[in-house]
């Protein structure tokens, strides 16, 4: 019979260690270590077409917050309290169009183009930030 | 006063969504309302919920008297 040679029975390669300089000092590395693959699926950033414009505004009270093209609008303690309640309102809206399709009426423009914003990251949602005067 | 000016819930998950519709069952107006929200407290806010629902600052008002 064969003897067989399993993986740790081979024969060890001769590491080959590496070194460069970085900012806090001298770092080694092994160079023909075998490269350490992990796949990260990230979503697809929102179409360029379809971004939308955030207005915060600040007052004694509290800050607003308002998504234009969806004419969206919450409020909050600060701004990241009122950018929190206004994606969750923008949420609840283009849920619904998308769930229920109703029929629009022509003031309400066609807000169908934005459900794909369900989708996308928030991070690619907006193309521009204003504060409002 | 959305109830009050023919305006329906039509979603109430992280926000509240009222909604109006007309004769044809087109939805005209839509107001996100958040949750425990019931004292709005800027103007920002305020005056684009108005616009929303169609309504101006001395109808709202007339409204809250009308109840009072």
């Amino acid at each position: 019979m064969t003897p067989v040679m399993t993986p740790s029975e081979e024969a060890p390669t001769r590491l080959l260690y590496r070194e460069v300089m970085t900012g806090s000092g001298s770092a080694r590395y092994e160079a023909n270590a075998p490269f350490k693959v992990e796949l990260v699926r990230l979503p697809k950033s929102a179409p360029r077409g379809i971004r939308v414009s955030l207005e915060l505004g600040m007052e004694d009270a509290g800050v607003w917050a308002h998504i234009v093209e969806l004419d969206v609008a919450a409020e909050g303690e600060n701004a990241a309290d009122a950018f929190r309640a206004v994606l969750a309102a923008a949420r609840e809206w283009l849920s619904y169009v998308r769930d229920e399709h109703p029929e629009l009426a022509p003031e309400l423009g066609d807000q169908e183009r934005y459900v794909p914003l369900l989708d996308a990251p928030v991070f690619s949602w907006f193309k521009s930030f204003r504060f409002a005067e | 006063m959305l109830g009050r000016n023919g305006f329906a819930i039509a979603r109430s998950r992280d926000h509240e969504l009222w909604i109006k519709r007309d004769d044809d069952n087109r939805v005209t107006n839509r107001v996100p309302v958040s949750h425990g929200n019931a004292e709005i407290r800027t103007r920002g806010l305020f005056a684009r919920m108005l616009k929303q629902a169609g309504k101006t600052e001395d109808h709202f008002f007339e409204v809250l008297r009308r109840r009072a």
